[in-house]
């Protein structure tokens, strides 16, 4: 089946972000300079093409768009100013929606209105459990424990997994990768330590510092969920689990504080464009450490019984995090991404063979 | 006659010519040829030091002939006469051997190079040794201007001169002025009315009394030289009439092809399948719609149709990328929602303006798709009924390396600008050469676009090359500065070299006269012998190797003077 | 034979095949260095009295190229100059000489690549049929040592 130009999907596209493919001419300095471009997966210049001729087939089996980890190189030295870093963006947004079963990412990428309708709706629900309990602390504190386990399996088995599952139809089935079946187990190492450490990100240039500070909030918040979940920090006697506890959340609100601040300043390129789940993403992550932080303080000082509005804040941003955030928003960038390149390197390697077979 | 004093200088054209042929050791040789008093190599001969050489070394040795070794001399032949003018010395005591275009350039081989470039020099000096001063005469200049087509560039013409109070005589083989502009709605890049321009020009036209308007006039003859020729015309419903004028503008700019044998296309297969020309009178009507009547939602417009490519035209139209640009963008006007796709070899969108208007254009999501001319064009074939749309145009779309079909409504072919049915014709009448593309040849590429090797005989607009108004306009305006200036002299300076008859050798058989294409030649019945009239005679020379008795010689090309170079060229190798 | 390197002339007319020859070497179109240009008018200047010239001082070939048919600045002197070939070439076979050493062609001004052309090929003809010495063989049957 020959593909269809359309030139319409780019109203699609433009819904996730103002990206600049309609300045783009071709020149191929983006790809020229991009480090992290290999003779297999070329970009972002080759996006800019599918998303210019509206190749619908063709951008929803990329892998392109997870491949790249906006150093911001390509939209400097652009010399139409079209942006190729925030482009990729763009993109990822897109296929997050394209993966997303349920079609709620692609609503809140696309809908700021029924981003904020969910978060309150969120808000609302805890309040109104709240009132169930009839605002006992401890019950409440029992709930928002039970809470965060059901819901890291509920949307890793319900939303995350059967939408890894479509990345994999979209991209592998349709894409028409034919790779042996020990291709799949021998990449399963790569997978997890690029899930865990993201290390590509260390061969875009100035990218190490970056690269540390993803790498320590990743392992900060991995901790603080350990401690919260299965060390119960809130709830503990233990003066180490407490102190790991203030550490670890204390380390994530102050580098995100960084993050947002760095949003604000906008000095870098990766930091010029926001889109609001960008600013939802390091503010949620903020408070729900800040608060985490308050709270056991709180508990610590035995203040939390008469100030158990402050353990309800808490409890909704964190449920606004696991409920809205994780499942359809920045935070699947980890997911996706490694699943990105493993099926990469699955094709990469096809190609390879293919050629060879030739 | 004075003992020949020569002069030799051997030009290096920088690299162009020192590169291949050793020129230091063609000058040194060369001193010893019979006569050459003074024999030098240098840098540049045409620049103004070079010029002063010769100057410096006319006065300094008494130099009576120079022998320049360079270019080709139809490209500095009348510099350096001028030069030679300058030190007082008659400007035919020169001869130029010409080892760039005939030698340095074409030969790979330096020592053969070296060899031939002496052989050409050593003619040339063995030539110039019966060289005479030659006098140049004058003509009268008739201040009347005949222009042949009236599009843009004509009607730009006749109104500078008109204007300058100068008589002009306009003819236009159809019934209406202003040619393909007229038909234009928009121009580009700036996308304002042709109309309220041209308008106004043509009404100029029809009132100014210094015009005299021929429509639906072709002319079949003209005869005579610059500032006396003459034709006889025959307007519609009107008497024979003669006319009589000093200098010519041809500005019968070009038409547009016909893409029929590009039958990937299907242009006349698929009713919406049109020309760029067709595309522009349905912007010019304001109704852009399919041949239904319905509206288009798919639009494609396809690039160099016949353009740059070496079964129609090598040539690039020039002008049709930012036309299709322009089109994009009122087509963007007309259907806000409609999807616009651009099919485009390479993007050439020069001139001032017309690169912002690509920025512009592609900020207006319209999809730019490129194709490789050269093996792959796009091909349309009907769609179905699913398809949603009328034809679907299969690509390979060279960026991406990707076979696409472009789902289509109305296509615009933005066809090629070619010579005009009748260009031969005009050519042979003007006496102006044309190239392989049925394209004017200018007097110089560079440095004399305008006129060409016929004296009093100017190119201008689009069939001198395809062009933009602007363009054309621009030339209309350089091609009557000389004209005025022609004029405004009152006379022209016609080359001294034309046939001389020895009466003392001729029989009066009268051959001469029956083969002279000017008419110069009459018949004396009292002396018996053939005259020549200087002043009509083109030195053309075919009398010259006519005549039985050779009484015929030619000033500048002599017998004695072709025989010397003739010798020498052999003899030398 | 192949390394020989025969001289040969060329009269060519200055509007067409002089100007031709010029965006040759514009187009540095490369070809071989035998043949040697003389500028003439119009080819109806040609004399054909020339071309016994070159052979008598060692030519051993000849062109004559000009405008097309039509084509001629001055109207009609290539048709005077083809008309006066045709005789000249038969009187050339019926004194003795070799036709194949004369060559007559048009070239435009825009036919830069087809004068390379004809350049290369009469080059290599003339090569191939060796120095023109049964023309001096000829002049000193002539005891007066001329043919003209």
């Amino acid at each position: 089946m020959i593909e269809r130009v359309d030139a319409t999907l780019v109203n699609e596209i433009e819904k996730f972000g103002k990206g600049g493919w309609n300045d783009c001419f071709h020149c191929g300095k983006c790809t020229a300079i991009c480090p992290l471009t290999e003779q297999e997966f070329l970009f972002p210049r080759k996006s800019y093409n599918d998303i210019q001729m509206g190749l619908k087939d063709t951008l929803v089996s990329s892998f392109e768009p997870w491949l790249c980890y906006y150093c911001g190189d390509c939209s400097k030295k652009c010399p139409r100013n079209a942006n190729p870093g925030e482009t990729m963006m763009i993109l990822r947004r897109y296929l997050i929606s394209v993966y997303d079963w349920t079609g709620l990412a692609g609503l809140f990428y696309s809908s700021l209105p029924a981003l904020i309708f969910a978060l309150i709706l969120v808000a609302i629900s805890i309040i109104g459990i709240g009132f169930i309990k009839q605002f006992n602390t401890e019950s409440i504190m029992d709930f928002g424990h039970h809470f965060e386990k059901f819901a890291i399996l509920g949307v890793a088995s319900l939303i995350l997994f059967p939408n890894i599952i479509r990345m994999f139809w979209y991209t592998v089935i349709k894409g028409k990768i034919k790779a042996p079946f020990y291709a799949y187990i021998k990449g399963i190492w790569d997978l997890i330590l690029h899930m865990f450490t993201q290390k590509n990100t260390l061969k875009c240039e100035d990218n190490t510092f970056r690269w540390f500070e993803h790498f320590i909030i990743v392992i900060g918040y991995l901790l603080l969920l350990f401690t919260t979940i299965f060390l119960n920090w809130f709830s503990t006697e233990n003066a180490f689990i407490i102190w790991l506890g203030y550490i670890v959340a204390g380390v994530i609100f102050i580098f995100t504080f960084d993050f947002v601040l760095g949003r604000i300043k906008k000095n870098k390129e990766i930091n010029k464009f926001s889109h609001p789940t960008d600013w939802m993403f390091v503010i949620w992550l903020f408070l729900l450490a800040l608060t985490a932080f308050i709270v056991r303080v709180f508990i610590d000082t035995d203040l939390i019984n008469n100030n158990l509005w402050l353990y309800i804040v808490h409890l909704i941003i964190l449920a606004q995090w696991a409920i809205l955030i994780v499942p359809f928003g920045k935070w699947t960038h980890f997911l996706y991404r490694s699943f990105a390149i493993y099926f990469a390197q699955i094709k990469k390697s096809a190609l390879i063979k293919n050629i060879a077979a030739n | 006659m004075e003992k020949p004093r020569i002069g030799v200088y051997v030009c290096w054209c920088g690299t162009n010519i020192a590169k291949m042929v050793d020129v230091e050791a063609v000058a040194e040789e060369i001193k010893n040829v019979p006569n050459v008093v003074v024999s030098r190599n240098y840098k540049y001969m045409c620049s103004d030091p070079g010029q002063d050489m010769i100057i410096n070394d006319i006065k300094e040795f008494k130099l009576n002939r120079i022998v320049v070794s360079a270019c080709s001399p139809r490209i500095h032949e009348i510099t350096f006469r001028k030069t030679l003018k300058k030190a007082e010395l008659n400007p035919y005591l020169f001869q130029m051997a010409n080892i760039r275009e005939h030698d340095s350039w074409v030969h790979t081989d330096r020592a053969e190079a070296t060899k031939k470039a002496k052989a050409l020099v050593t003619a040339a000096i063995n030539r110039i040794n019966y060289h005479e001063p030659l006098k140049e005469l004058s003509v009268d200049i008739n201040p009347a201007t005949l222009i042949i087509g009236g599009g843009i560039s004509g009607i730009t013409a006749a109104l500078e001169i008109a204007d300058a109070d100068k008589k002009v005589y306009m003819i236009e083989k159809s019934n209406k002025l202003g040619g393909y502009t007229a038909d234009i709605d928009l121009t580009y890049p700036h996308l304002s009315s042709v109309q309220q321009m041209l308008g106004p020009m043509i009404e100029r036209m029809k009132k100014n009394k210094n015009i005299d308007l021929f429509l639906e006039t072709e002319i079949k003859e003209i005869t005579g030289y610059i500032g006396n020729f003459e034709t006889i015309i025959t307007p519609k419903n009107d008497n024979e009439t003669k006319l009589s004028f000093g200098n010519i503008v041809v500005s019968i700019g070009l038409r547009s092809w016909d893409p029929s044998p590009l039958e990937n296309y299907g242009y006349g297969k698929f009713p919406d399948v049109i020309t760029s020309v067709e595309f522009e009178k349905m912007l010019l009507s304001g109704n852009i719609a399919k041949k239904d009547g319905s509206i288009p939602k798919n639009i494609a417009i396809i690039h160099c149709v016949g353009s740059r490519n070496k079964n129609y035209h090598e040539y690039c139209s020039r002008t049709c990328c930012t036309v299709a640009l322009k089109y994009a963008n009122q087509l963007r006007s007309a259907f806000p929602n409609a999807s616009i796709y651009e099919l485009f070899a390479d993007m050439r969108t020069m001139s001032k303006g017309c690169e912002e208007l690509y920025t512009i254009t592609s900020r207006k999501k319209v999809v730019f798709m490129m194709f490789d001319q050269e093996n792959d064009l796009p091909g349309i074939r009907k769609a179905n009924i699913n398809d949603n749309c009328e034809m679907i145009i299969e690509l390979n779309e060279k960026r991406s390396r990707k076979f696409v079909e472009v789902p289509a409504d109305m296509v615009i072919l933005m066809v090629a600008m070619e010579g005009r049915e009748m260009v031969k014709e005009v050519a042979q009448i003007t006496g102006v050469s044309l190239d392989g593309n049925k394209l004017f040849i200018e007097k110089h590429p560079k440095l004399d676009p305008v006129a060409t090797t016929t004296s009093g005989v100017y190119t201008v607009g689009s069939c001198q090359g395809p062009k933009s108004i602007p363009d054309s306009v621009s030339q209309a305006r350089a091609a009557v500065a000389r004209i005025l200036g022609t004029i405004a002299r009152g006379t022209a300076q016609v080359a001294g070299t034309t046939a001389h008859i020895n009466i003392n050798i001729c029989c009066g058989c009268q051959m001469c006269i029956s083969v002279c294409p000017y008419s110069a030649i009459s018949f004396d019945a009292e002396k018996n012998v053939s005259v020549i009239n200087e002043i009509l005679c083109q030195g053309c020379g075919t009398c010259v190797a006519l005549c039985r008795p050779n009484a015929i010689d030619i000033w500048g090309c002599s017998n004695r003077q072709m025989t010397a170079e003739l010798t020498a060229l052999l003899l030398s190798d | 034979m192949s390394d020989f390197q025969p001289k040969i002339v060329a009269f060519v007319c200055t509007w067409c095949t002089y100007a031709g020859a010029d965006l040759a070497g514009t187009s540095r179109i490369k070809y071989e260095p035998n043949v040697k240009i003389i500028r003439f008018p119009c080819t109806g200047r040609i004399d054909y009295m020339f071309l016994i010239k070159a052979f008598a001082n060692g030519a051993d070939g000849v062109i004559v190229s000009g405008c097309h048919p039509n084509d001629c600045h001055y109207v009609s002197g290539n048709f005077h100059a083809r008309r006066r070939w045709i005789v000249f070439r038969e009187l050339v076979d019926f004194l003795g000489m070799d036709v194949n050493r004369l060559c007559f062609s048009w070239v435009s001004a825009a036919e830069g690549a087809q004068w390379a052309k004809i350049v290369n090929s009469f080059t290599e003809e003339i090569r191939q049929l060796g120095p023109y010495k049964a023309y001096m063989e000829l002049v000193k049957k002539d005891k007066n040592e001329s043919v003209f």
